[in-house]
């Protein structure tokens, strides 16, 4: 807890002081007559529990992520212009991240070249996207 | 977005966190102490054990949802999860919209056929007046003893030790048996409410 008890409530205050007069207590008397063995064991069984729950809970998390996100960004996609597409896909002609020849865009369909500009910006995307898993 | 907790020098990633708890362990009475203090704080709680509380404190650290920063004792960073955790606990009860009991569904037909949705306050009053306080299953605890009543105030009021004895006009044997009486109190809170 923190350390200016001026702006704690009095449970934090009380908590404060039963830390440290336990830490204050020897090991031995702590554990009183417990067996250290059986105490341990315990501790390590809560342990791996947690870790499969907090594991559980961030698997469900990015499974919720990726299933809301992409959608979205079609979505999103899906309003541009044939006019913004095309503008898009001749700035990225020069990027050189992405193979495609400026003189090819002439060519296409206005349906192709839609096709073409949702790809490249969900490529584009951040990992949230790409990364295949949390 | 959402930053994850690797992105945060300040803050043990989960790998981290882990290995810290494990380390703790390692130590059977560190174990002692962290349960010791899950028991004070889960006092008051509905339906929450002292165990179910250490253990989502562990849950919330290992999944970057409540953050251990780097250095800060491990028993303390504990004691402050659990804390942040039984609060909002504590709010939820009290600000509950609905009985937890009944089962919510779009209603089909005449309203005046359905079970009504009341507040859960009006479902426990007995439990949710004792919850009022956060203090007040720890002060029913030691009530009668009044030595330890008086060393849970001053606790509560951040004092500790000897000058807590001061406080109280407690020479030190007097503190520390009271203190004693207390620790014993308060590790059957637990033991007591699932006997009930």
């Amino acid at each position: 807890m923190s350390s200016d008890k001026s702006h704690k409530t009095p449970m934090e205050n009380f908590l404060d002081s039963y830390l440290q007069d336990l830490l204050t207590m020897s090991d031995k008397d702590i554990l009183n007559d417990e067996d250290p063995a059986s105490l341990k064991a315990e501790a390590l069984q809560m342990l791996e529990l947690a870790k499969t729950i907090a594991g559980k809970q961030r698997l469900a998390s990015a499974k919720t992520q990726m299933a809301s996100t992409p959608r979205t960004v079609v979505e999103q996609l899906r309003n541009v212009s044939i006019a913004e597409a095309r503008a898009y896909l001749t700035k990225a002609a020069n990027d050189p991240r992405f193979t495609l020849a400026a003189r090819e865009l002439g060519e296409m369909s206005d349906e192709d070249v839609i096709m073409l500009y949702q790809q490249i910006r969900l490529l584009e995307e951040p990992d949230d996207n790409n990364s295949g898993g949390a | 977005m959402r930053r994850s907790p690797n992105d945060d020098p300040d803050r043990l990633a989960p790998s981290e966190v882990d290995a810290a708890l494990r380390q703790l362990w390692e130590n059977p009475a560190d174990f002692v102490r962290a349960k010791s203090l899950a028991r004070a704080r889960a006092a008051g709680l509905i339906d929450y054990s002292a165990e179910d509380l250490l253990q989502e404190a562990m849950v919330k650290l290992l999944s970057g949802d409540r953050r251990w920063p780097r250095g800060v004792h491990p028993l303390v960073v504990l004691t402050t999860a659990m804390h942040g955790i039984a609060s909002n606990i504590r709010k939820r009860t009290n600000t509950g919209a609905i009985n937890r009991h009944v089962a919510v569904e779009a209603a089909e037909g005449e309203l005046e056929d359905s079970q009504e949705v009341v507040a859960v306050e009006q479902v426990t009053p007995v439990e949710v007046a004792n919850a009022t306080s956060e203090l007040a299953e720890i002060q029913r605890l030691v009530a009668g003893d009044e030595d330890v009543e008086l060393v849970v105030l001053a606790w509560a009021d951040g004092l500790r030790g000897k000058e807590a004895a001061d406080e109280l006009g407690f020479d030190m044997k007097r503190y520390e048996a009271a203190r004693k009486r207390l620790m014993r109190k308060l590790e059957p809170v637990q033991a007591l409410r699932r006997e009930s």
